[in-house]
């Protein structure tokens, strides 16, 4: 009888195992890593259209243009597009533009330490490496209990051998245990010391967001408006053509003005704090969490949709 | 006793509303007190301008009813500024003591009668400009990029509707000069935002809670690493002693 006790133990010690919360942290890191891919995203469309009313700006004026230091393999690298000082249709932007290019930096930090936060989040929570210690702790209680046989084999005690088997499952339940306790209390302790640094990151970090994409809509207007300018002429080339780019412009615009930073920025705070709030208390509190975390990405969604649209429409 | 004329009445009159408003402004001076301030007094107390209304013609002397009603109506003024000051500072006594009256200190009001920043008039609030209150430098510098986007508004749709085309030129001009400040604008709060040192903090904190976390998940890592390690070992020792047991029988 007493062979059996261990066994049951081991049984009873799987339930008692904390909730790691590990689907609800990877939903939370996704959202959260959207927004930094974002602004990735953010500046690298500012840039595409960036150029591109440089060169409608340059189409529009017709300057003469000329690429300088490519004469040689050697000074390649240094090709520049060299454009003379404007002479009808002034580049506005272009100090607005470098301003902003200036900025990048220091909210660059911000975004990487949020970064590394939801990077540890995930890492510790890992349900891979949970797998890969159960894996690892039933081959340990395995290589045991097959010892224990053999070693019974050969003293012909297949009593103590079944014992030895049972603690050794007992052993792997309470390594795997105390590993998820650990786990727990880590995430735990982390979500709450993270909470104050979080709420005071977040509204600098969606105002950052939303400045960029301003910057964006005046790339995005200034070519919108040289192309109204151009359409005004009677004897416009291509019309069509001008007619279905200012067309798609407008829907950019407009697509721009759609995304709800104030929506993303409560979001963000809410899943948090749900976060927070259920760890806690550990009785699984998923429902709260995953609403928080489904709400954060319905919020985060038109903006990277946005992005996205920006980053990839066909040139206008 | 005679009845008083109706020049004494104005004089009074006069001597009275100059009289309050010296205090009022005495009390609301920003300056450092000087003998200067003395000098301005007497100017203003019985200067060429007030003996010049007094007196009747010019050059003559001033009437003497009238300069005594003037004087009294000043000290009533004065006096009647500072009754009536006392008189609010009694009433709300939850909120100011006599000490008032020394250097101007106030109790700490209570939250909720506290003024918010947007209740304050723009010109109290560029003090915080100065003062480093950054929560509210915020504020007046997103109102100030509110602002111009409704003045873009605006002459957007004053250019659209103008004919002359050199007038739009115009406007299009100033709204890129507009554009231009409201950029410089957006740099000054993102350079806000991020310099202000409970942001440095948090990003510190939130950096170190993340590699923490990530060390942390690296050592239970290793203890997945070190417990297949161990069952390789007694795998290997569970292979020769099965080896030596069939040898055995």
């Amino acid at each position: 009888m007493i062979r059996l006790v261990p066994a049951a133990l081991a049984v009873a010690l799987t339930g008692c195992s904390p909730y790691v919360y590990d689907s609800e942290i990877n939903s939370f890191a996704n959202s959260v890593d959207a927004l930094r891919q974002a602004r990735i995203a953010a500046i690298q469309a500012t840039t595409t259209a960036a150029l591109e009313y440089d060169v409608a700006r340059w189409t529009a004026d017709r300057p003469a243009l000329e690429l300088n230091d490519c004469d040689t393999l050697a000074a390649a690298s240094k090709c520049q597009l060299i454009v003379p000082a404007p002479t009808g249709v002034e580049n506005d932007i272009a100090d607005a533009r470098a301003l902003r290019a200036a900025d990048a930096p220091l909210s660059g930090r911000a975004y990487e330490a949020i970064s590394v936060y939801i990077g540890g989040l995930r890492a510790v929570t890992n349900a891979a490496d949970r797998d890969e210690l159960d894996k690892q702790t039933g081959r340990l209680v395995g290589g045991i209990c097959g010892l224990s046989a053999n070693v019974a084999l050969l003293s012909a005690s297949g009593g103590a051998s079944a014992l030895v088997c049972g603690v050794s499952k007992l052993g792997g339940e309470l390594i795997a245990l105390s590993l998820d306790h650990r786990r727990y209390q880590a995430l735990r302790e982390a979500v709450h010391a993270a909470d104050e640094p979080f709420k005071t990151l977040v509204p600098p970090l969606v105002n950052d967001l939303q400045r960029l994409l301003k910057g964006q809509l005046d790339e995005v207007q200034g070519r919108a408006e040289l192309l109204r300018v151009a359409l005004q002429s009677p004897n416009v080339s291509d019309y069509q053509t001008k007619l279905r780019s200012l067309l798609a412009l407008e829907a950019d615009l407009r697509r721009i003005g759609s995304v709800n930073f104030g929506r993303i920025k409560t979001e963000m705070l809410a899943a948090h704090a749900a976060l927070v709030v259920a760890t806690d208390s550990n009785d699984r509190q998923i429902g709260p969490i995953a609403q928080a975390v489904t709400n954060l990405a319905d919020a985060v969604e038109p903006l990277i949709q946005t992005l996205q649209s920006l980053a990839t429409g066909a040139p206008k | 006793m005679t009845l008083p004329t109706t020049l004494s009445l104005g004089a009074f009159s006069l001597g009275f509303l100059i009289g309050w408003l010296v205090y009022f402004m005495n009390r609301h001076r920003k300056g450092e007190v000087s003998l200067a301030d003395l000098g301005v007094l007497v100017g203003i107390f019985a200067g060429s301008g007030v003996a010049g209304l007094l007196g009747g013609t010019p050059g003559t002397p001033m009437n003497p009813d009238a300069a005594g009603a003037y004087c009294i109506g000043l000290l009533a003024g004065f006096l009647c500024y500072l009754t009536v000051l006392i008189g609010i500072v009694r009433r709300h006594r939850d909120q100011f003591d006599m000490l008032y009256f020394v250097d101007g200190r106030r109790k700490q009001p209570d939250p909720a009668y506290e003024l918010t920043p947007q209740a304050r008039p723009f010109a109290t609030r560029l003090v915080a400009l100065d003062s480093g209150d950054e929560a509210e430098m915020g504020q007046i510098i997103d109102q100030a990029i509110a602002d111009i986007d409704t003045c873009i508004d605006k002459l957007n749709n004053e250019k659209a509707a103008e004919p002359d085309s050199t007038k739009r030129d115009e406007i299009r001009a100033v709204i890129k000069e507009l554009a231009l400040r409201q950029g410089q604008l957006f740099s000054a709060r993102t350079r806000l935002d991020f310099s202000r040192p409970d942001v440095v903090a948090a990003i510190a904190r939130l950096s170190q809670l993340g590699n923490d976390l990530t060390t942390e998940a690296q050592r239970m890592k290793n203890a997945a690493a070190a417990i297949g390690q161990a069952a390789e070992v007694i795998g290997a020792v569970n292979a020769i002693i099965g080896t030596i047991t069939k040898l055995a029988q």
